[in-house]
């Protein structure tokens, strides 16, 4: 039978342990707040935490757009999603990809692995390589964190808050502060947006996952071209209010994939995403 | 201030969540690194063979045995048909009479195994909380694809209830009065959930079929 060894708890020495033994029994209680307190007051949420928040995120933006009820569609971008995460800094975080039914053009990220995206935004791509890029931007956005550290930028969770007692849901969440997080991610999603920093990352990793998923990520251009001549349309006012210009994004974009190869799948994404009724013409 | 100092001292010594990062050579060529966290009787070890290669979960509970996250659910370390870091990430897991240790002040520093040298380069506490070890083992594949164009979501799983709640982490059934649609949540991680034990191979082939992913490595 195989030790287990935790390998990096790396074995304390008897000695040690020893000497600090009578102490720590003394002081137990102290020093585990002490512990938990110092702690909570820097560190970062839990897997849980991050997929509670993540739901609190997710139910806003799906009371401000309803799910598309075509099915093969929220099939078709869960099977590109979760290959383009599974190349992600988090691949085995609970990914959940959706369709949103409106024709307003945007793309949502979530904490704990929600990522949407809008049927309008689907309207503006013509490859399957252009819907790994753009779903990569949103899964760079989950897995740095981005709306995580504004809630923590904002204070909305306090050390106290942190340490208090699950709750009657079994959540550390409560109505008031699960409000609170609703109402700043609506703000940062719908009217402020992340910083031009975070758009920029999210940029760059969402066109190295794809790429290091296989798929040609220069196709993402493409992408940007269409927002550029949609720039002013009222489909577009939430994109162009919280992201940067897509001129702007262009020119920081374009040197990363001056040298990009890989599947662009052109002809898959048809087959996926053209209505039933064209398909059955065909 | 005396208080502090010493609750951060217990905090090093005895809260046991560690993560080390260690490099991996096979005859002196990179081959990779890993990431090793541990809880309180479990293990979590993540291998990139590049930094833009996939990561491989291994995870090793308190029985002993070794799994590997594959899409769908974890698999034990027998079943799973990954690349050679199959044979050295697992020594570092669980001790292994085939691999040499070699320990400093802290513990284990080094280990050789079947060719490879893993090195740990860093080592400190870790936040990571208990459902970074949750196992999950994969479901029989009873229910393989057809076909692709079959459908992920084609007939219904009779084996998976419609209701079925997520399998993530977090609260689950979690619904707070801030207005969000809960409702709609929860159809979503409930379509994942039912979607889970069809998704490895509806993805492998998927992949396979666009030269994308796994498909295109393999």
């Amino acid at each position: 039978m195989r030790n287990l060894i935790l390998t990096a708890a790396l074995l304390l020495t008897t000695s040690s342990q020893a000497q600090l033994g009578d102490l720590w029994n003394k002081h137990k209680d102290k020093i585990t707040k002490g512990a938990q307190v110092a702690q909570s007051a820097t560190r970062e949420f839990t897997e849980a935490e991050e997929a509670d928040i993540g739901r609190v995120v997710a139910a806003r933006i799906l009371q401000t757009y309803p799910l598309s009820k075509n099915d093969k569609l929220q099939q078709y971008v869960t099977l590109v999603g979760n290959t383009v995460a599974g190349y992600s800094a988090r691949p085995t975080l609970e990914w959940h990809f959706a369709v949103l039914e409106t024709d307003v053009v945007n793309a949502f990220s979530c904490p704990g692995g929600f990522i949407f995206i809008t049927t309008g935004a689907l309207d503006q791509i013509d490859s399957e390589a252009e819907l790994a890029a753009v779903l990569g931007h949103e899964i760079a956005h989950a897995t740095q964190k981005h709306i995580l550290k504004e809630v923590k930028r904002a204070n909305t969770i306090s050390a106290a808050q942190d340490l208090a007692a699950t709750t009657s849901s079994g959540s550390f969440l409560t109505d008031a502060l699960g409000e609170k997080i609703s109402n700043l991610a609506y703000e940062k999603l719908f009217t402020t947006g992340l910083s031009r920093r975070d758009e920029q990352e999210a940029d760059k990793i969402g066109v190295e996952l794809a790429n290091a998923a296989g798929y040609r990520a220069s196709e993402f251009l493409g992408f940007l071209d269409a927002l550029h001549e949609l720039e002013g349309e009222s489909e577009m006012k939430v994109l162009t209010a919280t992201h940067p210009g897509a001129a702007d994004r262009k020119t920081y974009v374009k040197p990363l994939v001056a040298s990009d190869s890989g599947e662009v799948l052109a002809e898959r994404w048809e087959a996926w995403t053209q209505p039933a009724e064209a398909s059955a013409r065909k | 201030m005396t208080g502090f100092l010493a609750a951060l001292l217990f905090a090093v010594l005895f809260n046991t969540p560690t993560e080390s990062k260690w490099t991996v050579t096979k005859g002196g060529t990179a081959a990779g690194s890993v990431t090793l966290l541990t809880g309180k009787n479990t293990v979590r070890a993540e291998y990139r063979a590049t930094p833009k290669s996939p990561v491989v979960v291994f995870l090793g509970g308190a029985d002993g045995k070794v799994w590997v996250r594959e899409s769908g659910g974890d698999v034990e370390l027998a079943s799973f048909k990954g690349g050679p870091e199959k044979s050295f990430v697992p020594p570092l897991l669980f001790t292994d009479a085939k691999a040499k240790y070699t320990k400093d002040a802290k513990g284990a520093a080094q280990v050789d195994v079947n060719g490879y040298v893993l090195k740990r380069s860093s080592l400190a506490t870790s936040n990571a909380d208990a459902s970074n070890f949750a196992i999950r083992p994969k479901k029989g594949a009873a229910s393989r694809l057809a076909r692709l164009s079959g459908d992920l979501l084609g007939p219904s799983n009779s084996k998976v209830s419609a209701t079925a709640g997520g399998r993530g982490v977090g609260t689950k059934g979690l619904k707070l009065a801030d207005g969000g649609d809960y409702e709609a949540v929860e159809a979503i991680e409930n379509r994942d959930s039912a979607w889970a034990e069809k998704m490895s191979d509806a993805l492998a082939e998927f992949q396979k079929d666009g030269k994308v992913g796994q498909g295109r490595e393999r």
